[in-house]
């Protein structure tokens, strides 16, 4: 026994001595690390995706999303070079040495300090990508904004929007003003796949629409994909949008904020271990409804205006990330995202043909992420991302008998792998695999107490989602650069589930109806392959040209008839009757840079074709309907499109004009075209087809402290359906329309004026302050949202419904601390 | 789902205008087949939709067409309709349970309606009143101060149910008249003779319900808001209870959506259902409007006292400030009218 004892304690002394000398051994081959990190040198923000490159090496390596990189090289002096489009390179003859005996081995990361061109060359407007990685990336359609470009922006209310910013770019568009969400290239709004840091947001905006609800003071760059949608992405037909929250630092304490009109703000990064582990906190809250009391009870007299209705409207987001940096080649980042939206509506609501005078509305989202990112060598790089979002609303009437809180969730589960692998600077690989599962519970109506009304519980429907990736960017020669992906999918909609079963050739009904199916395992399966295809010529050092193509399919699908969705809205998984939506996008497009760099210009076309899209019946039920596949009229769609824009990067007056021309058409037809097409079987214009869009920038900045901006925009009047005439029943005169979307309301045009004056004191301190002045309609302009008719207010003639009318003077304060 | 949002108007921001010039569609015109059968009276109005239509609201009424129109029933009854531009014939009965069906003859044309049933409605259990401040409008509407009238009935149970109400407001007419007095050098309100004469107001809004989500539970139904208004001391109400088809009941309540709560962020496309249950028996695909409807229905009356004691309540009405014809022998006759009758309203108190 004693023996064993000490055999095993001679083993184990042999283990350490073999793994001494292996160490030894390696430090013979002099093989050391360069460990960097990249940041931003103005900002502060790490920078993603920053080539290195160390002279003597073939290799070339790319920073990780918090601006990392580790790379093998041999000990010694060595010329580093970083190389980031949009930035001053970076040169540096540095001495890479092993850490000497007894010294302990110093993690800490070289600071890689890049100054940005935008910053070199003063107060340049970030609105795309800039001009070298526009040149040279294969992709197209494909727009990045940082922060600083979305405060260019005149804010309506004061009040920094993502997806107002996003209105400017060409292609980019919504159905009005205060519209949920966007449309892009023709798409409807559910056809974007919107991101905050890897976390789906399935309802992008508070109060129902006025405001994009991203913490604006946490977000490092929004990249939008509107053309080239790269393999790791799908699940929508239409764009993405990546809006990816800043790394907190490291090393340095920063606290920022503001004060506006409609909500605060409040930003802290706090290094928690020096280099090791740092806390981003983002938040925006409006609580200022107090100032409906005050107008209410104290000015709204001296004024002479109306009083205000008391909404009670409260929201607020909250985005927390951790990053903990465990060594030089593992970090890990976890993030949390809420969002709330709270609010009463007043007087006419109804759910299912319930009428309650007053309802309070709730909603929001309650995400969470956790990120590993390893490095394996130079060459690979592995991430493994888990995500769950869950979007919740809650819809409550009080009213006496017929009260009812009705309840709507949607669970999104992910899990994901993706590897990076570069083995030469020629090459690029990305591919992963993917899992998602969706959970919907698309309502619930629950009686209050003493309510007459029974309780709706429609049943949930589970999704699950599969997929695999792989895309490779290929340099074929100094011209020639080509992006091939390809996404592979499967997509199961599971039960436990209760399916209709319809009369064999006669259109879904609920008369139909002849039997329903209980179904416990797969209800419906479907596979889909995706190609991607990018390519790049470079016509000579300042011109590209450069096609694509692109496949998306969308199994999770809104069910909304509404002009812009509402909070509560369904969502519907695909099965067997609702067929999954499909997209084939293919553009072009030229890139021009001048010498200086001063401007650059940029021209895309693009076609696209849609299947398996819908319309709803006339007079649709949809939000207690346990049978809406009823309601869904199934058709497809084209969009096609010209964007022109050109951009002025240096000089006191920096900005962009852009010009598209873009139409949106859908021809729905149903299972029975004769009785079910819609205008006649003909092809009709989306309600989002606006032919004419021009946006403009200007930005005026002689010095430091003060900036200028102005801002038009113009577009065509999108569509609307008209009257063919007027009918009386009863008492009442009643409307008569017939083809959809026959008419188009007024030319929209505005003009904005922003005026950011940047720490009046004009000392460096640590606390720093900014006001923005904004005037958002500038001229007033009393811009159509939508035309209707009710010839109770005025016989047979239209109105409109205008959301900001009148000019909007807003004021708000920034403050920074560091 | 629909929504009228006014929460907007927290910031000063969502109005409604008139649009001065638009573009309107070219004016297409289509025949209108309305019918009614109830159980003490018959009412068809055969008429067209309106003509040329402008943009700035102009259009022509167009002159309705000369038609033989008849109700069969189920038992084989042949009732021929003397009038067809919408006066109710009182003459005719229809009976729970037995199926009625519209016949329309012009032109050579033949339409018809589908066989409707006459489908019994439950009582009309009850009228609560209660008076309430709606603090969400603004203090200058009539509605600000005012008195929610509910219906309420036990739904019959174990079959979809569809109910519809109506109201009726009498309020004894003080002037029947508004004429210029070249005598008196100014507008002047002329009496009603004779002076029992009623102005009638019928809702404008479509009041319906299905009993999906409370088959067999009692129902409640806002029927109508009234405004707290001095005068009247009582506000004489008369509610009506339908028992309408699964058909109609979508009909109206489309045309509920094209209409109420338009205007806002949220709506919901425009879209006409066209007449649910009668085709042109040569040509199904023709679209007409209007819809043939079979119900029977219960009534209440309530008065409202304007008079109780309701702390700060104010009334909004704005009285008509022109005053009466200096002239005793000065008044203008109550004539048979949709807004007006000299036949005293049922359980009307003086």
């Amino acid at each position: 026994m004693i023996l064993s004892r000490y055999l095993f304690k001679f083993l184990l002394f042999l283990s350490f001595l073999s793994f001494t000398f292996r160490s030894e051994a390696q430090q013979a081959q002099q093989v050391c690390y360069l460990n960097a990190k990249v940041t931003d040198a103005q900002t502060g923000d790490p920078i993603e995706n920053a080539i290195l490159k160390v002279d003597g090496l073939d290799t070339y390596m790319s920073t990780d999303s918090a601006g990392g990189i580790k790379m093998g090289v041999k000990c010694g002096e060595h010329m580093i070079h970083f190389y980031v489009p949009g930035y001053k390179p970076f040169y540096l003859k540095y001495a890479i040495e092993q850490p000497k005996r007894g010294e302990r081995r110093n993690d800490k990361p070289l600071p890689v300090h890049m100054e940005s061109i935008i910053n070199q060359l003063e107060e340049v407007v970030v609105t795309s990508q800039s001009n070298i990685r526009t040149l040279e990336s294969p992709a197209l359609g494909v727009s990045i904004m940082n922060l600083k470009a979305v405060q260019k922006l005149p804010p309506a209310a004061g009040e920094l929007d993502v997806l107002r910013s996003l209105q400017s770019l060409p292609g980019v568009s919504s159905v009005g003003e205060g519209a949920n969400g966007i449309n892009i290239r023709g798409g409807s709004v559910d056809q974007n796949l919107i991101f905050l840091d890897h976390m789906p947001i399935f309802n992008p905006t508070h109060l129902l629409g006025l405001f994009s609800l991203f913490p604006t003071d946490g977000i490092r760059e929004l990249q939008l994909y509107k053309g080239s949608i790269p393999a790791r992405y799908g699940g929508r037909t239409a764009g993405v949008l990546d809006v990816r929250l800043a790394e907190p630092s490291m090393d340095k304490f920063n606290l920022k904020g503001g004060i506006g009109l409609i909500s605060n703000r409040f930003h802290i990064e706090v290094p928690l271990i020096e280099d090791k582990m740092a806390l981003l906190s983002s938040s925006r809250f409006s609580f200022n409804d107090y100032l409906i009391k005050i107008y209410n009870n104290v000015l709204f007299e001296s004024i002479g205006g109306k009083r205000l209705p008391d909404n009670k409207p409260v929201f607020y987001d909250l985005a927390n990330k951790l990053n903990w940096r465990l060594s030089v080649k593992d970090n890990i980042s976890v993030v949390s995202y809420i969002s709330h939206d709270s609010y009463r509506i007043d007087s006419l609501f109804s759910i299912a043909g319930i009428v309650p005078k007053q309802a309070d509305m709730r909603y929001g989202h309650n995400n969470f992420s956790i990120r590993w990112n390893h490095f394996f060598s130079p060459m690979l790089n592995f991430n493994l991302l888990g995500v769950q979002s869950d979007y919740r609303t809650k819809t409550n009437s009080q009213q006496p008998k017929t009260g009812f809180d009705f309840e709507t969730k949607l669970i999104y589960q992910n899990l994901k792998a993706e590897v990076t692998y570069a083995p030469n600077k020629l090459n690029r690989i990305n591919m992963g695999v993917t899992l998602t599962r969706l959970k919907l519970n698309p309502a619930t109506l629950l009686p209050t107490k003493g309510s007459s009304i029974s309780l709706v519980n429609l049943q949930q429907e589970n999704g699950l989602e599969a997929a695999a990736f792989i895309a490779d960017e290929y340099e074929l020669s100094p011209k020639w650069l080509v992006e091939l992906g390809l996404r592979a999918v499967r997509f199961w909609n599971v039960g436990p589930t209760q399916l209709p079963v319809f009369e064999e050739g006669s259109p879904k009904a609920v008369s139909t109806i002849t039997d329903i199916l209980a179904i416990r395992g797969v209800e419906s399966a479907y596979n889909r392959l995706e190609p991607r295809l990018a390519i790049r010529y470079k016509i000579n050092a300042l011109t590209s040209f450069k096609a694509g193509y692109n496949r998306m399919n969308q199994f999770l699908h809104m069910i909304s008839n509404n002009s812009t969705p509402l909070p509560n809205v369904r969502w519907k998984t695909t099965n067997r009757y609702v067929a999954p939506a499909q997209s084939d996008l293919i553009s072009i497009g030229m890139f021009k840079d001048t010498r200086t760099h001063q401007w650059e210009g940029s021209m895309e076309m693009y076609y696209r074709w849609q299947r398996s899209i819908f319309d709803y019946l006339n007079g649709a039920e949809l939000s207690i309907n346990p049978e809406v596949e009823t309601q869904l009229l199934k058709g497809k769609g084209k969009a096609y499109g010209l964007e022109l824009m050109i951009n002025k990067k240096k000089g006191i007056m920096t900005g962009w004009m852009s010009y598209t021309y873009a139409r949106s058409f859908q021809k729905i037809l149903g299972d029975y075209p004769s009785i079910q097409q819609l205008n006649n079987g003909r092809w009709y214009p989306s309600i989002i087809d606006k032919p004419h869009t021009l946006n403009a920038l200007f930005n005026f900045q002689t010095e430091k402290h003060n900036a200028v901006s102005l801002t038009f925009t113009y577009s065509t009047g999108r569509p609307y359906t008209a009257p063919v005439s007027f009918y009386k029943t009863g008492v009442k005169y009643f409307p008569i329309f017939t083809d959809r979307n026959n008419g188009r309301i007024s030319d929209y045009h505005r003009l904005d004026f922003s005026w950011v004056i940047i720490n009046p004191s004009m000392k460096k301190r640590r606390w720093e302050g900014s006001w923005i002045v904004t005037i958002y309609n500038l001229y007033g302009r009393k811009n159509a949202f939508s035309y209707f008719f009710n010839p109770e207010l005025a016989l047979f003639k239209p109105f409109k419904v205008s959301v900001f009318p009148s000019p909007i003077f807003s004021l708000t304060y920034n403050f920074k601390f560091e | 789902m629909r929504y009228f949002i006014s929460f907007l108007s927290l910031f000063w921001l969502t109005c409604q205008y008139p649009v001065n010039q638009s573009e309107l569609p070219d004016t297409q015109k289509f025949l209108v087949i309305d019918g009614e059968v109830t159980e003490d009276f018959v009412r068809v109005n055969v008429s067209y939709s309106l003509d040329r239509v402008t943009s700035n609201g102009a259009y022509t009424l167009p002159k309705p067409p000369t038609v033989n129109a008849v109700i069969l029933d189920g038992t084989g009854l042949r009732y021929p309709l003397k009038n067809t531009v919408g006066v109710r014939d009182t003459a005719f009965k229809a009976k729970v349970g037995i199926t009625y069906q519209l016949v329309v003859e012009f032109n050579g044309l033949r339409y018809e309606s589908t066989k409707e049933v006459l489908r019994p409605c439950p009582e009309l259990d009850s009228l609560i009143v209660e008076y309430n401040r709606e603090s969400f409008r603004t203090i200058d509407d009539i509605f600000y101060d005012g008195f929610d009238v509910s219906a309420e009935a036990k739904d019959l149970a174990g079959v979809e149910n569809y109910y519809q109400w109506h109201w009726l407001n009498y309020a004894r007419a003080s002037s029947c008249n508004k004429v210029f007095s070249r005598a008196e050098g100014r507008e002047v309100l002329l009496p009603c003779n004779p002076p029992d004469c009623w102005n009638i107001t019928e809702n404008q809004k479509i009041v319906v319900q299905s009993d999906k989500l409370r088959d067999g539970k009692p129902l409640n139904q806002l029927v109508v808001r009234v405004p707290y208004a001095t005068p009247p001391n009582k506000y004489y109400l008369r509610v009506e209870q339908r028992s309408i088809s699964p058909l109609v009941f979508n009909y109206l309540k489309s045309l509920e959506t094209q209409t109420e709560n338009v205007g806002t962020l949220f709506d919901i496309p425009a879209q006409t259902r066209f007449n649910p249950n009668v085709i042109n028996v040569k040509d199904p695909t023709e679209k007409l409007l209007g819809v043939f409807s079979v119900y029977s229905y219960r009534r209440k009356v309530v008065y409202i006292d304007m008079l109780q004691k309701i702390p700060n309540a104010e009334s909004k009405v704005i009285i008509d400030p022109t005053p009466f014809s200096a002239d005793p022998f000065a008044v203008s006759p109550c004539t048979e009218e949709t807004y007006r009758t000299k036949i005293k309203p049922q359980g009307w108190i003086n």
